[in-house]
């Protein structure tokens, strides 16, 4: 039998010495492989975990950086862009400079926003996990929503009176009166409307002076009171004020009361309603009596209505309006210098030609358009016995207004007229709020519909801001800068409101109405447009 | 006879299978040792990793609760507020950026009881105890305080530092994991259009 030769090699590979050892080298390798996959495999899910912390640290953290955001942008734009005006692009805070960086729940944080879009502004705010390795970057919107806001301010209480004179220096009972007088009644005057008085009043005759009104306003069994803030004196009439069958209501006469009794002023007991003449009372007539000083601010005449008035000196009629002779102003400068026709002083308002009385002449409609193509202001004279007065708005004429002899006009709307100057009316003119009856104004006046506010600047500092004599009857509210002085019967079917008054003649007064817009201390109502910002939903996004 | 060479007994190789095995277990014995080391620690690494991990879940889930209410209703309960011995009022002795007990914004009442095992999170227990997605008992601690940011002309926002704590055998452990976020009255935002928040 032949022996197989075996090679050295073979012999070695067949021999089994060291076996185990290589077999347990070898499992000892395959079970440092898989430990080493699995340290790598906890160390990875340790290293992850680590970073979903940093990642839910950081957003949280930015999420704290747009609530920093949004508390201070809402008060600064609550105070810098409630309007909305600010352009796009404007900035609080910028990428490079944030408004805010600081260190927040171990990370820090940093802020800015940008208007990045007509009402809307975006905050952005940049995170780092308190390890720095997890970086975010958050957005969050503020948008803004328009909210009308309505203020309303009620007429001033001057309006609640019918003869208001708020000087308190116009002392008739002065041993020096001022050159007007200061406040007085005379000759038949009657005054039937709630009246105050800042300054002293004398009445001279008048049966009574200060009464009820033979028709009380509805719903009313007395309407009638009387303030005077300092001195009241009486003379040459046995009541001067109410009757014993119809007192007034109130009477509160501040400075007391005074008669003239054996050629001297001799005071009275107010509350003593006896005969003056005779030197046995006030002659106030009244349920109740008081001195209780009253305060009563006047309203200030706003002269900016020069320029705001529509139409006025600086917005001239436009549309299609027909001038004809009529203007605003002549020289484009307040100072009453605006004479129609040329030269005589004053605007002839309702015979501008000098003639009046259909005389196509004299006609004129002046309108103002706003932007919008609404019609916001008008002044309108069609010639006629009466003619018509179309009123609408506010208008301002820089010059003095003169109605005149037989001038009769029945208005129609409601608004203010200023004059630069001063108002007068005279000789049986007529500015009625509707049809005359018996020549003369209607007692019937819806206010609501027929309302004319006359308001004397009197730029000047005439002697009579506003002046009525001989049977002329205006219909209206009469705002006076200065005095106030009706004489001869002329009467003003409304209320007045002046510094100091004087009234002689047959005087008539109506219950007085509320003043229309645009006139001094006339009511407002202002809607304002405010830019709420807020935070809409849908606005926050990570990048 | 000594140093006389021995060939006989050196060429021969019986023992050495003997030694070759102790030598195989040696190290075997070495590198077994050395696994279970790795692996011990590996476990407690995954086991405190699982924790950790478990404890943000829910500080994070708190947290997530706030940004759905409104403004008003993030705020505590205060008889839920813990007496001063508890680690909820004492954290602030340690940990100056866990806000105190006292100021919190409390206002909102929860139901009686419900902080010791709400089925989903409460947003007014001051403390409450939650099983966490391991099965293991966590105690959320969540603070609520005013602060006004340090931007001049903000005002002031509601911070809300919310804490997570493994509690073992009664014993409540140290912070787990912490998430603390803002907010002002705006955001969320959930006032009405063109009003004021």
């Amino acid at each position: 039998m032949r022996r197989l030769r075996v090679s050295p090699l073979g012999r070695r590979a067949r021999d089994d010495t060291g076996l185990a050892l290589v077999i347990v080298l070898v499992a000892i390798l395959a079970m440092t492989l898989s430990t080493i996959t699995i340290v790598q495999l906890v160390t990875s899910n340790e290293g992850a975990f680590g970073r979903d912390r940093q990642v839910a640290r950081a957003t949280n953290i930015g999420q704290q950086g747009l609530n920093y955001g949004v508390s201070y942008m809402q008060s600064y734009l609550a105070q810098t862009d409630a309007s909305n005006a600010l352009a796009v692009g404007a900035q609080v805070g910028s990428a490079g400079t944030p408004k805010y960086t600081g260190a927040v729940d171990g990370g820090t944080m940093s802020w800015y926003a940008v208007k990045s879009a007509v009402s809307e502004w975006t905050i952005y705010a940049n995170a780092v996990s308190p390890n720095g390795a997890v970086r975010r970057r958050l957005s969050l919107k503020m948008g803004g929503t328009v909210t009308p806001s309505v203020t309303a301010t009620s007429a001033s209480p001057v309006y609640g009176y019918g003869y208001v004179m708020a000087d308190p220096n116009a002392d008739c009972a002065a041993l020096n009166p001022p050159a007007n007088g200061g406040n007085s009644i005379s000759n038949s005057a009657a005054l039937t409307v709630p009246v105050f008085i800042a300054g002293s009043l004398c009445i001279s005759a008048g049966s009574p002076a200060v009464a009820e009104p033979t028709i009380e306003p509805s719903g009313l069994t007395q309407s009638v009171t009387m303030y005077v803030g300092k001195t009241y004196r009486t003379s040459n009439t046995a009541s001067p004020v109410g009757t014993s069958a119809r007192p007034i209501k109130i009477a509160n006469v501040v400075a007391g009361c005074q008669a003239y009794f054996k050629k001297a002023w001799t005071n009275q007991v107010c509350s003593t309603s006896g005969n003056p003449t005779n030197g046995t009372g006030s002659g106030i007539f009244a349920t109740t009596y008081q001195s209780q000083q009253l305060t009563l601010t006047k309203p200030t005449i706003d002269t900016t209505t020069y320029t705001s008035a529509l139409p006025g000196p600086a917005h001239d009629c436009n549309g299609p309006s027909s001038k004809g002779l009529f203007r605003l102003d002549n020289d484009s400068i307040r100072n009453t210098s605006l004479q129609i026709p040329a030269a005589s002083g004053s605007i002839s308002l309702l015979h501008l030609k000098n003639t009046n009385q259909a005389d196509a002449g004299n006609n004129f409609d002046c309108l103002f358009y706003d932007g919008g193509g609404n019609l916001v202001g008008r002044l309108k004279w069609a010639d006629g016995n009466p003619g018509t007065l179309t009123v609408k708005g506010t208008v301002f004429i820089d010059g003095n207004l003169s109605l005149s002899s037989n001038d009769s006009a029945v208005y129609t709307g409601t608004g203010v007229i200023y004059v630069d100057g001063t108002v007068t009316a005279s000789n049986g003119a007529r500015l009625c709020a509707g049809s005359l009856v018996n020549g003369n104004c209607p007692t019937a006046w819806d206010t609501s519909v027929n309302d004319l506010e006359l308001v004397a600047v009197n730029h000047q500092n005439a002697t009579n801001a506003v002046s009525f004599v001989g049977d002329a009857r205006v219909q209206g509210i009469v705002f006076a800068n200065g005095n106030f002085s009706s004489t001869n019967g002329a009467s003003t079917y409304g209320s007045v409101i002046a510094d100091s008054g004087q009234l002689s003649g047959g005087t008539q007064f109506a219950s007085p109405p509320q003043p229309p817009a645009g006139a001094p201390g006339a009511a407002t109502t202002t809607i304002t447009s405010n830019f709420t910002w807020n935070v809409p939903k849908g606005g926050w996004s990570q990048y | 006879m000594p140093g006389t060479r021995h060939p006989g007994r050196l060429d021969n190789e019986s023992g050495s299978m003997l030694i070759e095995l102790i030598l195989a277990m040696l190290f075997l014995a070495v590198a077994v040792g050395a696994l279970v080391s790795v692996y011990s620690a590996s476990v407690v690494s995954l086991r405190h990793t699982s924790i950790e991990g478990n404890a943000l879940t829910l500080v994070d889930r708190q947290i997530e609760l706030y940004n759905t209410l409104p403004y008003a209703f993030i705020s505590l309960d205060s008889t839920t507020i813990p007496g001063s011995t508890d680690s909820y009022t004492t954290a602030h002795s340690t940990d100056s950026t866990i806000p105190g007990a006292l100021g919190q914004v409390t206002g909102t009442t929860v139901a009686p009881g419900s902080c010791t095992s709400p089925k989903a999170p409460q947003p007014s227990c001051a403390t409450q105890l939650v099983a966490g997605p391991d099965g293991r008992t966590y105690r959320i601690d969540t603070y609520i305080v005013f602060i006004t940011p340090p931007t001049a002309g903000s005002r002031a926002v509601k911070q809300v530092t919310s804490v997570a704590r493994l509690v073992q055998s009664g014993t409540v452990g140290p912070i787990r994991a912490r998430i603390q976020s803002a907010y002002d009255q705006c955001n969320p935002p959930t006032a009405a259009v063109g009003s004021t928040c």
